[in-house]
């Protein structure tokens, strides 16, 4: 099998997969007892008159295969709806949003992968020495921490010293230099970056400390002895590569996961990313936008994996040619 | 003062539910330049362990006494930070199963041509065209060096190696089972390669094998290993036509040969265990000839011809009449 051929198979799936993804979306959040329209209709002096005016409005008043059909035809055009509660259009809202989450989400992902990368070497190389208890059980234990506790005990240790939820400082107002904004920024990050790093560092030592060990027991490894390498320029040039590759898989998965995963973290401190907007959603039952925002996890972990493949077959010659 | 010299070695594996096995037990031999040495036995007997001892290159659960010396500086006294400038510039190595020597993400002429530029023997550029010249050397071309391992046929690979080994210009090449995996046409290639270098080169070559017709075919000298003990060693000559040890006498009759008997004779029984202490002749529950002496008495390595010795307690039996 050539490799064009590999990437038009690869492709074909991954949008067979996306339909499917888009199709159980539409049906599942139908099936959620009520509608927008019930929880709106909640004000004082609701008229059956002004249900209905809602009903129509939202295209609610149509079969669920009508729906289905506009709301795939709309997609096609790149149209997303327009949210049932902000009563703007779903695209600009979720863009928005994930401005917000990407850099976070980011941040804790590479300062995870960092941190798991290292630990899991030096865990892997020093093999049942004192470092590598310590790091071996810390990573157990962080793996095992739930994200929403975690962060809930942080907040508890650090609210006053640092912002506990947010994203930026309201009332400081424009005229302020950039980096002051960048910096409010960063320190309202602090918390759920470190949360997210916290939770996932801890499988990355142990995937990567495991792989370690396999690799530091191949031939070429005391070959590299052999010719008189020093420790350092062994670990770092002959085995760290070869542990990484299936490294490569597990962060796409994760990077792809964690856009929906972080939803407990935002929720918990209030950071306007795609995972709070999708929490508010589902309780002002906003179909467009939960259709919306799904449409993104989807996508993105679709696309990752699919990024994923790519950068393997660059990183390993065997699957190259 | 000989090239190498090995004195006294003992290897003690540590186990893992305690106890230590006494893996190589008082070798000592000495290697002049342009030399080959065979190192022959059966599996388990000692062979790898001491050649790896040689360059350091046990793991961590070994323990190694003794002396080994190139041209009269202890290698190994002061650990891993003394043997490694000796590493591939003096002592080189060509690995059993040289198949997996090589890392799988590395270009091959990248991994012979490393060494050098990291020993200072070459810069890169130098290193490079060297790495080329090597290749020429083994009968591969040089432009096959752009590629990697996997695209290597296992000749290929194995004379791949033996370039590698060359690339500082080591004094001294052991080769552990050069030719255990490969066909019998490659296999004459590498050995006729091995046999040329160290004419060409002035090269010392350790041949370690079980196949006892490579050693006669390749070596001047050879030591017999058994149980961690060198039984026997002397010109291959003498080793095939008047062996001192009844265990060189039955290994020599154990092979099959084009015009002898048409059955193939073994030794009953297997090595002996390594983990206690032997307290007669190691080789006595196999032994065709043994004496009442060789229940409870160790033999020592004692001179039997010019340039032989054989520690078998029937020798000083004979010197004595």
């Amino acid at each position: 099998m050539n490799r064009t051929e590999h990437l038009l198979k690869r492709a074909a799936f991954a949008l067979t997969t996306i339909f499917v993804a888009v199709t159980t979306n539409f049906f599942l959040f139908r099936v959620l007892p009520g509608d927008a329209v019930t929880n709106m209709a909640r004000v004082p002096h609701a008229s059956p008159q002004l249900k209905h005016a809602l009903t129509a409005e939202f295209g609610l008043d149509k079969s669920k295969w009508e729906q289905y059909l506009i709301y795939l035809r709309n997609l096609c055009h790149g149209d997303m709806g327009i949210s049932f509660a902000h009563r703007q259009p779903v695209r600009e809202l979720l863009i928005a949003d994930l401005m917000n989450t990407v850099p976070m989400v980011l941040a804790g992902t590479v300062a995870a992968i960092v941190a798991g990368v290292f630990s899991g070497v030096i865990s892997a190389w020093r093999r049942a020495s004192v470092a590598d208890h310590l790091s071996t059980n810390l990573a157990i234990f962080a793996y095992a921490l739930p994200s929403q506790w975690l962060g809930l005990v942080l907040l508890i240790l650090f609210a006053g010293v640092l912002p506990s939820g947010g994203m930026m400082n309201e009332f400081l107002f424009e005229p302020a230099p950039f980096w002051q904004h960048l910096g409010d920024i960063g320190t309202h990050a602090i918390l759920p970056v470190g949360t997210l790093m916290l939770t996932a560092y801890g499988g990355y030592t142990l995937v990567v400390r495991s792989s370690m060990l396999e690799i530091l027991g191949e031939d070429y490894v005391l070959t590299a002895r052999a010719k008189g390498l020093p420790a350092r320029r062994i670990v770092w040039r002959h085995a760290v590569r070869n542990a990484m590759l299936p490294m490569v898989t597990l962060i796409a998965l994760d990077l792809g996961y964690i856009v929906g995963g972080a939803v407990l973290i935002e929720v918990l401190f209030s950071w306007p990313g795609i995972g709070l907007a999708m929490y508010t959603a589902v309780s002002q039952r906003d179909y467009p936008m939960l259709q919306g925002g799904f449409l993104i996890l989807t996508v993105a972990v679709i696309l990752l994996n699919f990024l994923a493949d790519l950068v393997y077959a660059r990183l390993d010659p065997r699957i190259q040619r | 003062m000989s090239l190498l010299e090995c004195r006294d070695l003992h290897v003690w594996f540590d186990q893992t539910h305690g106890g230590q096995v006494h893996a190589v037990n008082g070798a000592s031999f000495g290697l002049d330049a342009g030399q080959r040495f065979g190192l022959v036995g059966e599996s388990g007997c000692g062979k790898t362990t001491t050649i790896l001892a040689l360059m350091g290159l046990l793991p961590p659960t070994a323990s190694v006494a003794g002396e080994v010396r190139i041209n009269g500086t202890d290698i190994l006294c002061g650990g891993e930070e003394s043997v490694r400038p000796f590493r591939w510039r003096d002592i080189a190595m060509v690995f059993q199963g040289a198949m997996n020597a090589f890392n799988p993400m590395k270009t091959v002429a990248w991994q012979i041509a490393e060494p050098m530029v990291y020993h200072g023997v070459a810069d890169r550029a130098e290193a490079r065209s060297r790495a080329s010249e090597l290749l020429e050397l083994v009968g591969i071309p040089a432009a096959a060096g752009k590629r990697y391992p996997h695209e290597f046929s296992g000749g290929m690979r194995q004379r791949a190696a033996i370039a590698m080994a060359l690339a500082c210009e080591p004094k001294i090449l052991l080769a552990d089972e050069p030719t255990t995996a490969l066909d019998v046409m490659v296999q004459a290639q590498v050995l006729e390669l091995l046999t040329r270098l160290s004419d060409e080169l002035g090269l010392a070559l350790i041949l370690v094998t079980h196949d006892l017709p490579v050693v006669a075919q390749t070596c001047e000298r050879a030591a017999v290993m058994y149980g961690g003990e060198i039984v026997e060693d002397g010109p291959v000559a003498d080793l095939y036509h008047a062996a001192s040890h009844p265990y060189t006498r039955l290994l020599f009759a154990a092979t099959p040969d084009l015009y002898g008997e048409e059955r193939i004779t073994t030794i009953p029984g297997g090595p002996p265990r390594l983990d206690s202490v032997i307290a007669g002749c190691p080789f006595r529950p196999r032994c065709d000839v043994p004496m009442e002496r060789c229940d409870g008495e160790h033999p020592t390595l004692s001179i039997t011809g010019p340039d032989h010795r054989a520690a078998c307690h029937r020798n000083e039996l004979q010197g004595a009449k």
